[in-house]
């Protein structure tokens, strides 16, 4: 079972809030998945690399020309603030 | 003449005698759409203006030189389309409007394709039942009390119904199979790299695949003679020329040597589907087919490694989710709590387990067991895969061990749920093409797949068996 400080480290790193009853649901269904999950390590691999690619084809460069690009204001309308061409966020540094 | 029930290559017939205009099928479809779909929910957005002006648009171009002319098509929700939302059924891209089309959209609209709307899914495409959207629950048009499956439930409920001939899905473990499987539908996932991602909102970018779901074999491969081929903006895409899909169709089976894995009573089979598979290998053998058992590979430890593989993988995609760039902020006085709260608030139940897990199995200190070992897993699946089609042509199984569940039954039970992927996951992680097709019904009344899988870039061979499933099981809604 996951403790309370893992999963807290867990959103932390994932940049998700859960609130205490969130928590303490996805605890137990986290656990149980990662208990799932583990049966992997019973699994004889011996002789097989680690493959992050699946595919016998080499991945191409597309030509170094330009077009495709998307509009700039158009992008910007999607974001929820933006301000003089820019993303619009909260303030990053601390005003102390 | 119902139009909303013909398949494409009926439709192509009446387009070229001239018989219908492609404003009378598209009438139909929108007919179908709100006399059915109040009650069904495959659609989160239909544009009937844009539909309509589209389709007299096309009445002034000839039908000959266009493969989908007048063809209306459902896309799901995370295929980005210009000025309609592409939402993934999440609060988080709640009113997002994509600034580009994705390829296999520019593809559909060259080809004289009709997008008629955008179909609901599980959120991100993260769940079998379509029931973690954000804005709705889709039913299964063949009973409302039970599920259509997922995560591309709308499209397969919208072709189902007849609300339209074809509709797009993506595949990451199963998403177009699973709920052709259930919907009784046709639902096929092509070669990985065979059709171009881009524009596909990102699940986990070394297993999604865009695919069609259709009411025929054939109406399946003249899709993908659309969509398939080499994109400069997708990089994995395979440089081959496809080919034609349809070239093997006619074909049948004499000769075609068959695997059917040996230790399938390992799993919780549904009786009537065993019987199904049964009488289908019979058959298939009086068609000349050579029925092959084969060690399959271990299911159980690939279940396992999909979830591992995908979750990391979606765990890095979702992270553009951050309230900066797109659609849905929490407000909050500094960046960090705006982050935590904006994906707090703004992701559902499955896919904050999912993107938690995803970062759990990458963090330092469980990478090694968790994900480097289902990458080596991976391989060895992948091996196993090669092994099995340098003997034999094609792989059949069930699509799904059983058929529909009630709404509600497993949202609960997220493994349970996950294990409904168990026959379906093997060919994302290969990156083999695999197709579901209708074949039978239970007693119940709730439609029954069988799964053939080929191997790399082997979809014609694919298309070739699955026509004859098609003939052998004369599946037909009526």
């Amino acid at each position: 079972m996951l403790s309370d400080d893992e999963i807290k480290h867990i959103e932390k790193l994932a940049r998700i809030r859960l609130d205490g009853n969130a928590r303490e649901k996805f605890k137990g269904q986290l656990s149980d998945i990662i208990e799932f999950v583990r049966t992997l390590q019973k699994v004889d691999t011996t002789g097989f690399e680690s493959e992050t690619r699946k595919t016998p084809f080499k991945p191409f460069l597309r030509e170094g020309r330009d077009g495709g690009e998307l509009e700039r204001d158009k992008v910007l309308e999607q974001a929820p603030e933006n301000k003089n061409g820019f993303f619009k966020v909260p303030p990053v540094i601390d005003k102390d | 003449m119902e139009l909303n029930k013909k398949s494409i290559s009926e439709l192509k017939e009446l387009y070229s005698n001239g018989s219908v205009k492609p404003s009378e099928v598209v009438r139909a479809c929108l007919d179908a759409i709100s006399n059915k779909d109040t009650e069904i929910g495959a659609f989160l957005e239909v544009m009937p203006e844009d539909v309509l002006r589209r389709a007299r648009e096309l009445e002034k171009e000839s039908p000959e030189e266009m493969p989908l002319y007048g063809i209306p098509i459902a896309v799901k929700d995370n295929i980005c389309t210009i000025g309609s939302r592409t939402t993934c059924a999440s609060k988080i891209l709640e009113g997002y409007v994509p600034p580009y089309n994705a390829t296999v959209v520019e593809r559909l609209l060259d080809a004289g394709a009709i997008i008629i709307g955008k179909t609901n899914m599980d959120e991100f495409a993260m769940g079998s039942s379509t029931e973690n959207s954000a804005y709705q629950i889709t039913k299964n048009p063949w009973n409302m009390e039970f599920a259509p499956g997922g995560s591309s439930g709308g499209s397969a409920a919208a072709v189902a119904a007849s609300m339209v001939p074809v509709a797009l899905g993506s595949d990451t473990g199963g998403s177009i199979r699973q709920p052709a499987s259930l919907c009784g539908v046709v639902g096929l996932k092509g070669t990985y790299g065979r059709v171009s991602r881009y524009g596909l909102v990102a699940f986990a970018s070394s297993l999604d695949q865009i695919g069609p779901i259709t009411r025929t074999v054939d109406d399946s491969a003249i899709v993908m003679n659309v969509i398939s081929g080499r994109d400069p903006f997708d990089a994995t895409t395979i440089p081959d020329e496809p080919g034609d899909f349809r070239a093997g169709l006619g074909r049948g089976v004499e000769q075609l040597k068959i695997a059917v894995p040996v230790d399938l009573e390992r799993w919780d089979i549904d009786a009537e589907l065993k019987d199904i598979l049964k009488d289908t290998i019979e058959k298939l053998e009086e068609a000349g087919a050579k029925i092959e058992p084969v060690n399959f590979p271990d299911m159980d430890a690939s279940i396992a490694c999909y979830y591992v593989i995908a979750n990391a993988e979606a765990s890095s995609n979702l992270a553009r989710y951050d309230g900066v760039k797109y659609a849905f902020r929490a407000e909050a006085e500094t960046l960090d709590e705006m982050y935590e709260r904006t994906r707090g608030e703004g992701f559902g139940d499955e896919v904050k387990r999912r993107i938690l897990l995803g970062t759990y199995v990458l963090s330092a200190g469980y990478y090694d067991a968790y994900y480097n070992k289902a990458q080596q897993v991976r391989a060895m699946i992948c091996s196993r895969f090669e092994a099995i089609f340098s003997a034999n042509d094609l792989v059949m199984l069930p699509t799904v061990p059983g058929p529909s569940f009630r709404l509600g039954e497993r949202i609960d039970n997220p493994i349970e749920m996950y294990l409904s992927d168990i026959f379906t996951t093997p060919a994302n992680i290969a990156g083999i093409p695999a197709i579901s097709v209708p074949a039978g019904l239970t007693r119940k009344g709730l439609p029954l797949g069988i799964q053939l899988m080929a191997g790399y870039t082997q979809e014609e061979k694919l298309l070739q068996g699955a026509a004859m499933l098609e003939k052998i099981y004369k599946f037909n809604k009526g």
